[in-house]
């Protein structure tokens, strides 16, 4: 056998433990899951995602597991991001909005237009895709151009077309992510008592109470303390930013 | 003698930077009268200098209250020194006139407390237009909603539930209400600010802009009142206030400044004291008879649909097709109208649910009032029939009616329609998928655990990654790589170009072998050679081909005394009667010529 038949061998094999290893650990939280032991699951779907990475099923899990347990504000949250990454799950989203119900906190956004509508039938990652895909159909076409020309005349309707397809395809995705450029700053509230403070200290006054499970908007921080303005209120006011974990990793 | 200047200097701006980390931190607490009228605030600062601040204790003293307004920080480096200063801002009022002490603040500095002086406060008796019932426990037990105790002289905020019929709401209730701020004609109030929802478990929906502005009469008082409409709704069960500020700024005399002197002294009453303009804030007033009770929806009889609606909804609108196949989606609309929360409300199922499908579709609110209360919300939305025939359908939602307090399933009424085609098998993928959240919904359980993992993804979208713009910069640089590429090719098969070279190239053959005619002495081969070259050089100009050139055509646009066209006449007599014998010599002349022709054929040719 040679040697880069061995490497091969090697990488294959570290890949399908690694998925073996990753299974076995996702059947022992769902064991646990299935056995009542809802704390110990939803570490174990925890310690999944710090490990091997956020996958919509492991989140999906968690948020299962965090429901079960009365903690309606980290379930939320837990969907809110499976969501994220399978946003048309019917699993997800019927559970989601189980947990809105439990909370008393149902999805107050506003309801939209049908242009905006549009905007959100494709998820953010979605939507950057298909701004990628706008960009190469023209840049491909006139990369055809260049190198052969259009020696025929389907050759040549064919890239104006693309041309075509791929700026308007291109414009609707980059108008969607400017339209929804702000959801990077959400975050849900996950403390079971939350109150918002009018200054970033915690004797200060309250501003408001908000209820676990709320989307809120991430504003200024200060000394572990952020602003936060709840989604579809005008309530806003201070929070500690360990009760209001944002939906995206943030900082990058 | 510089360099011991450079080494003097560096090392006094380390040691004051070094002095400046080092400085202590403080902290202080000032008042900004020491003397003030009772129900006015004054306002009280503390600083704290070069420290973090992990918690602040205000103190409590009886019959004042003290009222945290905001907060800010700063950073200055003044000569060398580094000092940072937060900045909370109190408001001290009291009902009461005496002479207080303030306890001392306890500041919670670098894991260190500290402890602020004690401040002197003395409250007057307030101003003679101050309204009765001012003062604490003046207030007969339970007037307080009824008469509000007017707690600033700049006014208050009232809160008007619109629905008189019963003291409590419910979770989810957005309840309509008129919000009014009542402003004394005499206060000078100059600009108002939104209204803001205070310590409360409520929220405002659907704040008005522009408030109504009318003059009203109060326990004989003249008030402007601003009326605001509003919906306001609770989060959580439970009793509490609603608590909302209105930030305002008035115009005050600023009598602090006058020397404090016997009223009989000033008969203006301060008249002529100097204007300021004062940031104030109206607020509701606290109390049992203003609380609300908060009730939770019930769990009891909750539908599978309900999606937390609550109010009083029906069917305004409907139009189902008659004819279905099934399998084929087709679009269906309905509108519901009424009043309530309807940004909650569910999108209608189609009855009887098992035997369709539907899809989310899309919704829009009409709203019917100021507060967006009332109103209309219509849906549009696809739905597909899995059983063939003859079928009875109808539409169905459910909310939550507070007047009632029970949950309303609301059906619309039966229409008949045709489904053609034979009855959907159970059983498919897709069909499994979107059933799971509905046997989920309808048992009110959560639908199973995922046994099957998917591949782990970052959850920031890729339009938030670097690689994004990445991705998108090598895009660009295809379509200039692109654009490049196809420029110089263009300019490669120009056939202007193409021809151009073609007969420099002709020219330059021809003017060569001329030359090598003209050396040998051959004078019939030098102008065969020479009218080649001029052909070439006149059809590159007149774009015609070059041995359609003849002396025709020359003198026909040139004038006949050019040396070109002498050039072609002579080329002609030569090829039709040659000489017999080389004469070299003569060719000089003409060699001459040709070269001078061909030099002025070269920026144009007229013609």
């Amino acid at each position: 056998m040679s040697v880069s038949r061995k490497l091969l061998l090697c990488v294959f094999l570290l890949l399908a433990g690694g998925v073996f290893v990753r299974a076995a650990a996702m059947e022992d939280a769902n064991a646990s899951f299935n056995a009542g032991d809802f704390s110990k699951a939803a570490i174990a779907y925890e310690s999944l995602i710090a490990k091997n990475g956020a996958t919509a099923s492991t989140l999906y899990n968690l948020g299962n597991s965090r429901f079960r347990l009365k903690e309606y504000g980290p379930a939320i949250l837990a969907y809110e991001r499976a969501s994220l990454l399978s946003p048309r799950d019917p699993d997800v989203r019927a559970n989601l909005k189980l947990a809105r119900q439990a909370a008393a906190s149902y999805d107050e956004s506003e309801t939209h237009p049908w242009w905006q509508s549009v905007l959100l039938a494709l998820s953010l990652h979605e939507w950057s895709w298909v701004v990628i895909i706008g960009a190469m159909l023209p840049a491909l076409a006139t990369l055809a151009w260049g190198l052969a020309g259009f020696s025929r005349p389907w050759l040549k309707r064919s890239a104006i077309a693309a041309l075509v397809v791929g700026i308007l395809v291109g414009s609707l995705g980059s108008f969607a992510l400017w339209h929804r450029r702000d959801e990077r700053n959400l975050a849900i509230i996950t403390a079971a008592e939350p109150t918002l403070r009018l200054s970033p200290f915690p004797e200060a006054a309250s501003a408001g109470s908000p209820g676990t499970g709320r989307i809120v908007r991430l504003g200024d921080r200060s000394n572990g303390w952020v602003h936060v303005s709840v989604s579809g209120s005008t309530l806003s006011g201070w929070l500690p930013e360990k009760d209001a974990p944002p939906l995206m990793p943030q900082g990058s | 003698m510089l360099r011991m200047f450079l080494l003097a200097g560096i090392a006094l701006l380390t040691s004051s930077l070094l002095s400046g980390h080092a400085m202590a931190a403080a902290v202080t607490a000032t008042l900004e009268k020491s003397s003030i009228p009772a129900g006015e605030p004054a306002s009280l600062s503390l600083e704290i200098t070069n420290g973090n601040v992990t918690g602040i204790t205000p103190p409590t003293l009886p019959d004042v209250t003290l009222t945290q307004r905001g907060h800010s920080s700063s950073t200055s480096f003044i000569n060398g020194r580094v000092s940072s200063t937060v900045t909370v801002i109190y408001l001290v009022e009291s009902l009461k006139p005496g002479d207080y002490t303030i306890p001392p603040f306890s500041v919670m500095v670098d894991g260190v407390e500290m402890k602020t002086a004690p401040l002197k406060l003395k409250v007057t008796a307030s101003s003679a237009q101050a309204p009765q019932g001012l003062q604490q426990g003046n207030t007969p037990p339970g007037a307080n909603a009824a008469a509000p105790q007017d707690t600033s002289s700049f006014g208050f905020v009232t809160v008007e539930p619109a629905a008189k019929d019963r003291n409590y709401s419910w979770v989810g209730e957005i309840a309509p209400v008129r919000i009014k701020a009542w402003v004394p004609v005499d206060a000078q109030v100059t600009r108002v600010a939104k209204i803001q929802p205070g310590g409360s478990a409520f929220t405002l929906h659907n704040l008005s802009e522009k408030p109504e502005q009318k003059q009203e009469i109060r326990n004989g008082r003249r008030y402007t009142v601003l009326t605001y409409y509003a919906g306001l709704s609770a989060t959580k069960a439970g009793i509490y206030v609603p608590d909302l500020t209105l930030s305002a700024t008035a115009v005050v005399r600023d009598t602090s400044r006058r020397r404090p002197r016997d009223p009989f002294d000033d008969p203006f009453a301060g008249f002529f004291a100097p204007s300021i303009q004062k940031d104030v804030e109206l607020k509701t007033l606290s109390g049992d008879d203003s609380a609300i009770e908060v009730r939770a929806l019930p769990l009891d009889g909750r539908p599978a649909d309900f999606n937390g609606a609550v109010g009083n909804f029906k069917f305004e609108h409907l139009n189902v097709p008659n004819q279905w196949q099934t399998g084929e989606p087709q679009s269906v609309s309905a509108v519901i109208g009424g009043e309530g929360n309807f940004n909650l409300l569910a999108q209608p199922e189609v009855q009887p649910a098992p035997d369709w499908k539907c899809y989310t579709g899309q919704s829009e609110f009409t709203p019917k009032d100021a507060a967006s209360f009332s109103g209309s919300q219509s849906f549009r939305f696809t739905a597909m029939p899995r059983k063939g025939g003859p079928q009875k359908v109808q539409l169905a939602f459910s909310y939550f009616d507070p007047a009632t307090g029970r949950y309303e399933s609301v059906m619309s009424p039966l229409q008949n329609i045709e489904v053609r085609g034979a009855d959907l098998t159970e059983g498919k993928p897709a069909e499994a998928a979107v059933e799971a959240p509905k046997k989920a919904a309808a048992t009110d359980t959560l639908a199973p655990l995922h046994t099957e993992d998917t591949a782990a993804h970052d959850l920031l979208p890729l339009a938030f990654r670097p690689a994004f713009k990445f991705v998108l910069g090598s895009t660009g640089a295809l379509l200039m790589a692109g654009l490049l590429l196809g420029w110089a090719r263009s300019v490669r098969h120009d056939p202007a170009r193409t021809a151009r070279e073609a007969a420099e190239r002709a020219e330059r053959e021809a003017m060569h072998e001329a030359e090598s005619f003209a050396a040998r002495g051959d004078i019939a081969g030098f102008f065969a050679a020479a009218r080649r070259a001029l052909q070439v050089k006149l059809a590159a100009a007149w774009s015609r081909p070059a041995q359609a050139i003849t002396l025709a055509d020359v003198t026909a646009r040139v004038p006949a005394d050019s040396p070109l066209v002498e050039f072609f006449r002579e080329a002609d007599r030569v090829s039709y009667s040659p000489p017999a014998e080389p004469q070299a010599e003569n060719l000089t002349t003409w060699r001459a010529r040709l070269r001078e022709v061909l030099q002025t054929l070269n920026p144009a040719v007229p013609g």
